[in-house]
């Protein structure tokens, strides 16, 4: 089964010369983030950092000794973002559980209002959350010098994006004033009608049930779709170019600024969109169907797959807390799942065996928990 | 109510919230939040949204104006909040929602604190979305936190500065355009050109709450037909496997959930109640029939069956085109004309 890699590398302490930074809240991203750091500005570095989420609701608790079939409605209501991916899991989760199987139609629906969904995200985070930081206010405020640049640089693809200087797409990505920020909104809606002619409404859907969905899927609904699918790409054909232009840019008056986020290369995914003619949700066929997702199932470490079978994923998987304001449950909780149906061990700190416990003595006066 | 040049919007999403309404927002239409923002609809006052979703400025820099409005400095303010309001007083540490950091201790700023805070300076209080309004799914049973909407918390009687209630605009998340609409009529009262918000005993705008889904469905008919699924796929009414639409007060269904595509049970999906004081706890399990709709079915069903029977006689009748519509050398259409070799133009049109 999968190995757990340790990854991460001790911090040495150092007292002498940092400096205290804090963003409390962290805006344009759900989830009430807070960072705190210690900032080690002679060798550039940060030496310490933590981050808090400061909301905790609870869901693992009151979802306790509820019919299982509205766990979808209720899990939605996790992320007012991403609501529709909390739903589309578990519907998957719940046909494995009750042995049923989403009709093929059903199967499209929900593939294609989490396309959308997608799309969606892609616009909203790319161009209304994230772009801002790439914004004429924003530069003029940060880094002047790299505004004074950006005036100057023409904008290589400025015959497909029309905007004629890289200060120009800064310019167009001010919030709410920008015409390309407006623009990106306005599509952004486009994709949300698309979702919401299979899936209701956005952000929580309406018409996903455990093996099926209430969507009439008539020739209608998907031409309408298909009408709103071109107009989507029609409009990307102009943002790739944007941001290509945009970020080559950064890249060449930032020098090192495509350091930022450079780590090593650890990455997990547990796939997306079934295919109707292999996926029949047994847990069984899983590493299968798994495969046969359109987006394939993998663990990848330092650039080399590890594997892509579903079930070696899902079994590696662990809850670990050793930062977090919750006390473990490995000694006092309930073990739910000593094997999986194929008689693999399922480890204790395995969502499966989840136990949510928040901490009641804190180890500091600061008890930030995460829910 | 004196005209007001400025007004200062400031939203604390960090109730136990998920973020969904403001999400959900950027979607309305009509008004856009653009339109608010940029001037678009005449004879509003300028308007400053501070909201952690959309702001550009991070941390302290975003912080800024909730001190200000603290201070008195930034009047006329709107606060508006999302998210259900946690009980801080169910504990002896800690605190289960919150928002910046208290430069003086170092210690995280509770939610509550915030809206003790802003809500008795506010001009007007506006809670977005069912948590906020009435606790929603998390303040179902089982819930850790205790937590309430926010008249649960400020008290049903509070009055904002304009004397205007706390204004419930529910829904899970709420429907875009039922924000938007509902900010744009709270603006042209404080602009002095509309008179005080009509609401209902829940606090909520009459003009949008004030019908059933059922009222604004267009399955309703079948219902009237008796003709109802027992299964996901069809189009028919969805009261047998879990519609509370005839009880629920909600304009989706007619409204559409943006640009009038979408919704409920309209396209399909069963209503759940999520605009509803009783939500969630009222319609769970959500997919059972409701306890009131095995009679009501029952009872319509008879009728539903002589009507639907009685009218297939008549549409087959209506799908049959009159007789005089044929080729030929007659003409059967009961015209009186005076029929001649040259034709028929003889002035009698």
């Amino acid at each position: 089964m999968t190995a757990i890699i340790e990854t991460r590398k001790k911090v040495l302490p150092q007292t002498e010369g940092l400096v205290e930074m804090n963003w409390d809240p962290i805006t344009r991203i759900v989830g009430s983030l807070g960072i705190f750091t210690k900032i080690d500005f002679k060798n550039k570095q940060v030496a310490e950092c933590y981050s808090t989420s400061s909301i905790f609701r609870g869901y693992s608790l009151f979802m306790k000794n509820k019919d299982p079939r509205d766990a979808h409605f209720i899990t939605s209501r996790i992320c007012g973002i991403c609501g529709d991916n909390h739903a589309t899991c578990a519907v998957y989760a719940q046909n494995m559980a009750f042995g049923v199987k989403t009709p093929p139609l059903g199967e499209w629906i929900i593939n294609l209002g989490e396309a959308a969904e997608y799309m969606f995200d892609h616009n909203i985070f790319q161009d209304n959350l994230v772009g801002v930081d790439f914004c004429e206010q924003m530069v003029k405020q940060t880094n002047p010098g790299v505004w004074d640049k950006a005036q100057r640089k023409s904008a290589p693809h400025a015959s497909i994006h029309g905007y004629r200087t890289i200060a120009d797409i800064m310019t167009a990505l001010n919030p709410f004033t920008g015409e390309f920020y407006r623009e990106t909104l306005h599509v952004s809606r486009n994709t949300r009608e698309m979702f919401c002619l299979m899936e209701g409404r956005h952000v929580h859907p309406s018409t996903l049930y455990p093996g099926g969905t209430g969507t009439a899927g008539t020739i209608q609904v998907f031409t309408d779709y298909l009408v709103r699918l071109m107009k989507y790409v029609e409009f990307m054909k102009k943002v790739v170019p944007l941001h290509d232009d945009l970020f080559d840019f950064m890249y060449e008056a930032l020098p090192g600024y495509e350091k930022v986020g450079y780590r090593r290369t650890l990455l997990g995914c547990w796939g997306a969109f079934n295919d109707p003619a292999t996926c029949d949700y047994s847990y069984a066929n899983m590493a299968n169907w798994g495969r046969s997702m359109f987006v394939t199932p993998s663990v990848i470490v330092d650039g080399k797959v590890v594997t892509n079978s579903l079930v070696d994923i899902n079994l590696g998987i662990r809850i670990l807390l050793g930062s977090s304001f919750y006390d473990h449950w490995q000694n006092e909780g309930e073990i739910f799942v000593q094997h999986d149906p194929l008689g693999n061990p399922v480890d204790k700190r395995h969502p499966w065996n989840q136990t949510t416990t928040p901490l009641r003595k804190s180890a500091t006066s600061r008890t930030t928990t995460r829910g | 109510m004196a005209q007001v040049p400025e007004v200062h919007i400031l939203w604390l999403t960090a109730g136990l919230s998920c973020d969904g309404d403001t999400v959900s927002v950027t979607a309305a239409e009509q008004p856009a939040i653009e339109d608010i923002l940029l001037g678009g609809l005449p004879g509003l006052p300028k308007v400053h949204l501070h909201n952690p979703v959309l702001a550009p400025e991070v941390g302290d820099d975003f912080m800024k104006y909730f001190y200000q409005a603290e201070a008195g400095q930034l009047d006329p303010f709107v606060l508006v909040v999302e998210g259900s309001i946690p009980n801080e007083d169910i504990k002896s540490e800690g605190y289960w929602a919150a928002q910046g950091t208290d430069p003086d201790t170092g210690q995280p700023i509770p939610t509550c604190e915030w809206i003790d805070r802003l809500a008795p300076k506010a001009w007007a209080v506006i809670a977005v979305g069912t948590c906020a309004t009435y606790g929603g799914i998390h303040a179902m049973e089982g819930n850790p936190t205790g937590c309430m909407g926010l008249a649960d918390y400020l008290g049903w009687q509070f009055r904002a500065q304009s004397g205007a209630p706390i204004v419930n605009i529910p829904g899970c998340p709420v429907q875009p355009d039922n924000f938007t609409e509902t900010v744009t009529y709270l603006l042209y009262q404080a602009a002095g050109v509309s008179p005080m918000i009509p609401l209902d005993d829940k606090l909520r705008p009459t003009w949008l709450f004030g019908k059933t889904v059922h009222e604004g469905c267009d399955r309703a008919g079948y219902y009237e037909q008796g003709d109802f699924t027992d299964h996901y796929d069809s189009p028919k009414c969805l009261v047998k496997i879990g519609c509370w639409g005839p009880v629920v007060n909600c304009n989706v269904p007619k409204r559409g959930w943006m640009r009038g595509i979408g919704g409920c049970p309209n396209v399909g999906g069963i209503c759940i109640g999520c605009t509803m004081p009783g939500f969630p706890d009222k319609f769970m399990p959500f997919m059972e029939e409701p306890p009131g709709a095995t009679f009501s079915t029952t009872a319509v069903r008879s009728y539903g069956l002589m009507i639907t029977s009685l009218r297939s006689i008549t549409n087959s009748t209506v799908n049959k085109e009159p007789k005089w519509r044929h080729r030929g050398t007659q003409l059967t259409t009961g015209h009186k004309g005076n029929h001649t070799q040259e034709g028929t133009h003889d002035g009698h049109y």
